[in-house]
């Protein structure tokens, strides 16, 4: 950044809570650049639909949350020779990888804090090497506990060793569960669960002897027009390919705002070009807080697995960092 | 490359004799926040709006012109306004890539006022009353030339600030801009009306 560069930082932004905060500062300082987080989900069409949906209380009160990550798979790359092995197999190395939890589910984690508005005040975790047992050091097997300032908890669980059910989060809350899948999602509602009207005619799927009201952005506007809702999820891209797409939007963006701005006014106070910076329109991507937040959480995950204690991640002073 | 050297003399003399001009006329330089361009048009889908807060340039007035006891008539003055192209938008990233083409943004980057006359239209009614003066100008789009007339209003908004503003509508086709359309899905309407808010201050003389 230093450098001037744009930067998109795949997350987490670091293995270290001192490194996360030095790159975090850096993008802070650096207004003439666009910071990105690696954090997909946040630039995802269709998560930002649900975002609405759930934030205006579509589930009721949020009481627990869950994040899945099942694939068997080993994590370890074929080397051409053995000193590129170490380097090529780096997630498998305690000192530079988070694991599972920091690699993987440091998406969940941070999709379902941004759902519930709030960051963990502790996590418990635990982790074992079951299956691959090659000699690596992280643990092939986790769960974590993570414990927010309203009660909820979320349960954020992955392994490398079993397949069984893939990837999803869910959203429990008094009204109705809510299940991300993908690019697809569906709600479950409780029998005493207010009616919303739309869903009646909303498209559903049967998962064993539940039924999911599938959430489509602009389902309500299609049944409106007589058209009926269909297996199609409405954002078929990956969230990566939008997050990416975002970053180079906002890269453009921002750099013909900065020599528009200089061009025009050289030597203008820096309030002013402050201001006019902060009133441009910028396509959604995580920006270096969110990226500080969810690899905060990540360490403090990976923390709690490697003691088996409970760890509380300091947010003192975050907000005005 | 070798410069004819009655040329050159002649280029340094105009440049010597506009500095001198610069130095005795009073000028207000646009200000970086406090501007707003906007360009409103239709289609047949639904009316679109773009905007902009960045308007560049200055205006400068001949000494003998006194903001508050203005005579009506012509008053001298130059105006060069710029608007850089990319800066003008809507909430639809898309669409504002379909207008910049359709603008040549690539090789016309940027919109260009030049006023050429500069009339006071009547004398204000109260000391503060805004100005509302009578304009011709050029106005330059896509690299096109076409000449302006707008009524423009001038009020202070703080002791060596004042703020211009005015509107006027324009054919994208008298600029070479054929108005965008997607066959079968909509086609824009030809005429735009052009809103600004244009805010400028004093500049300060340079130090002796």
């Amino acid at each position: 950044m230093q450098a001037g560069k744009h930067v998109y930082c795949e997350a987490p932004l670091a293995n270290t809570i001192d490194d996360a905060k030095a790159i975090a500062l850096a993008a802070r300082t650096a207004r003439k650049q666009v910071f990105q987080a690696g954090l997909q989900m946040r630039s995802d069409p269709q998560r930002r639909f649900l975002l609405d949906f759930i934030r205006a209380g579509a589930a009721g009160k949020a009481v627990k949350a869950h994040a899945q990550w099942h694939k068997k798979q080993s994590w370890r790359m074929t080397s051409p020779n053995p000193e590129r092995e170490h380097e090529l197999n780096w997630r498998l190395s305690k000192e530079i990888s988070l694991g599972l939890l920091g690699e993987i589910a440091i998406h969940q984690i941070d999709a379902l804090s941004w759902f519930l508005n709030a960051h963990p005040e502790a996590v418990t975790g635990f982790g074992s090497l079951m299956h691959w047992k090659d000699g690596r050091a992280v643990p092939d097997t986790v769960q974590a506990v993570f414990e927010y300032p309203s009660g909820a908890q979320l349960t954020s669980e992955c392994t490398l060793a079993n397949s069984f059910d893939a990837d999803y989060e869910i959203l429990y809350g008094t009204d109705a569960a809510i299940m991300m899948r993908g690019n697809k999602a569906w709600m479950f509602k409780e029998v005493d669960s207010p009616l919303l009207g739309w869903e009646v005619y909303a498209r559903k799927d049967q998962f064993y002897r539940e039924t999911g009201i599938a959430l489509i952005a602009n389902a309500t506007k299609l049944t409106n027009l007589g058209e009926k809702a269909t297996d199609e999820a409405a954002y078929t891209t990956s969230p990566l390919y939008y997050a990416l797409e975002a970053f180079m939007i906002n890269v453009n963006t921002i750099s013909s705002a900065v020599e528009d701005f200089t061009a025009n006014f050289a030597g203008s106070d820096q309030p002013a070009f402050e201001k006019y910076l902060s009133a441009i329109k910028l396509q959604p991507a995580a920006t270096y807080r969110e990226g500080f937040a969810a690899t905060v959480l990540a360490i403090k995950a990976c923390e709690a697995v490697a003691r088996g204690a409970k760890v509380a991640p300091a947010w003192e002073g975050f907000e005005s960092a | 490359m070798r410069k004819h050297p009655l040329l050159l003399g002649g280029t340094l003399v105009l440049l010597a004799l506009s500095t001198r001009a610069a130095d005795d006329w009073v000028r207000y330089n646009a200000q970086p926040a406090g501007s707003k361009v906007k360009v409103e048009g239709t289609s047949t889908l639904h009316d679109w709006l773009v905007e902009s807060k960045l308007i560049g340039g200055y205006i400068e007035f001949d000494p003998a012109f006194n903001p508050e006891k203005p005579a009506p008539g012509k008053v001298n003055a130059r105006v060069a306004v710029i608007i850089p192209v990319r800066q003008l938008k809507s909430d639809k990233t898309a669409m504002d890539n379909v207008m910049y083409d359709a603008m040549k943004e690539k090789d016309h980057r940027r919109i260009d006022y030049r006023l050429s006359q500069l009339t006071l239209k009547e004398p204000p009614n109260a000391p503060d009353a805004p100005l509302v003066f009578d304009t011709s100008g050029e106005l330059i789009v896509a690299g096109v030339t076409n000449k302006s007339h707008m009524p423009v209003t001038m009020t202070r908004v703080d002791k060596d600030k004042f703020k211009f503003t005015g509107s006027t509508s324009v054919k994208m086709t008298s600029f070479g801009i054929q108005p965008p359309t997607k066959l079968g899905l909509f086609s824009t309407g030809d005429e735009v009306k052009l809103t600004f808010e244009w805010l400028t201050a004093k500049k300060e003389p340079a130090p002796k």
